[in-house]
């Protein structure tokens, strides 16, 4: 899988996606997710999206179905091209178990907002 | 672009782009592309953006019907073979005797099946020089009234090709049946079950049996 996925005690999982999302890889994404966190509890998000070049049709739904097994306070995202944002807010507005979620230029302004220091 | 916090303007141009790229759509043309100014970004970029990926998903889901398509007339290709096959193996004619035909029909006979042994039974009567037709329906648990007209026409049929037909193991329950749709049997040799429609046979060509 090339997305690179880590998690950031107590609640925070943090992503970096990749080229050409895929919809398989994006459904591994999520399992990976649950074996980090309790899908139950609420989670905060940093994605890294400097890298992303393309989100096909299958992977959107992917990423639709996947995310909406989670509850996310937070979603923070890094670095997207204009035409990722679009299309990441558009996935993100099909998740309603995401509370909040901004787009930023730099990492260390994804952090201050999801750490509430901005 | 003049952008207020409520409203903002864009262009003649970019909307007349997004409209004709919308009437491309509208009209089933998906193969089209929404060009968009990257380097000056402003609110109605996204709408242009989110066009570009509605086209894709459009795409996406044409060909995934397609697909589907395909795969369905596989399978009823598939299936129409199958019952062609259970067709031709659910309505075997066997020559018992030198010029003597059964066939012994199991299972719910229709329109269809009717037609297909019609036709079978008439080309194996031509083609063995056959002079009796034995249909045993003991295992028929049902008829309908086209199913019993189609027998009378079977009857007929074989009697135009100089050979005489005898119907045997009509069920009681099959014997109410027709009778209730009024259909008359009164022209066709009908008797109890296969072992007396042998000795029928026998008999009509004068073939004596010795225990």
């Amino acid at each position: 899988m090339k997305e690179i996925i880590t998690f950031e005690p107590p609640e925070t999982i943090v992503m970096t996606l990749r080229g050409k999302l895929e919809a398989e890889e994006t459904a591994h994404m999520f399992e990976k997710w649950a074996t980090f966190v309790d899908p139950s509890k609420k989670i905060k998000v940093l994605v890294d999206l400097s890298k992303l070049e393309e989100i096909p049709p299958q992977a959107r739904e992917a990423l639709k179905v996947g995310g909406r097994k989670f509850l996310m306070s937070k979603v923070s995202s890094f670095g997207a091209s204009i035409k990722m944002r679009v299309m990441a807010g558009l996935v993100l507005k099909m998740v309603p178990q995401v509370d909040k979620s901004a787009f930023f230029k730099t990492e260390a302004e994804a952090r201050a907002w999801l750490e509430d220091k901005k | 672009m003049a952008t207020s916090e409520k409203t903002m303007e864009v262009g003649k141009e970019r909307i007349d782009r997004l409209i004709d790229t919308m009437a491309s759509l509208t009209t089933g043309e998906y193969d089209v592309t929404l060009d968009v100014d990257e380097k000056n970004e402003d609110e109605f970029t996204q709408v242009e953006f989110s066009m570009n990926f509605l086209i894709e998903q459009l795409i996406y889901e044409r060909s995934e019907n397609e697909n589907k398509q395909q795969e369905l007339q596989e399978k009823i290709s598939l299936i129409e073979q199958q019952k062609q096959a259970i067709q031709e193996l659910s309505t075997p004619i066997i020559k018992i005797w030198d010029q003597v035909l059964v066939l012994p029909l199991i299972g719910t006979l229709d329109t269809r099946r009717s037609q297909g042994l019609t036709e079978n039974l008439l080309t194996d009567i031509a083609t063995s020089q056959s002079k009796i037709a034995i249909l045993d329906i003991t295992g028929v648990p049902a008829v309908d009234s086209a199913v019993a007209n189609h027998l009378l026409k079977t009857v007929a049929s074989v009697k135009l090709l100089g050979a005489e037909c005898v119907i045997t193991g009509i069920r009681p329950e099959v014997a109410q049946t027709i009778v209730h749709l009024g259909v008359d049997l009164t022209e066709v040799e009908t008797l109890s079950n296969l072992a007396e429609g042998l000795k029928w046979a026998f008999d009509r060509l004068r073939i004596r049996m010795t225990q």
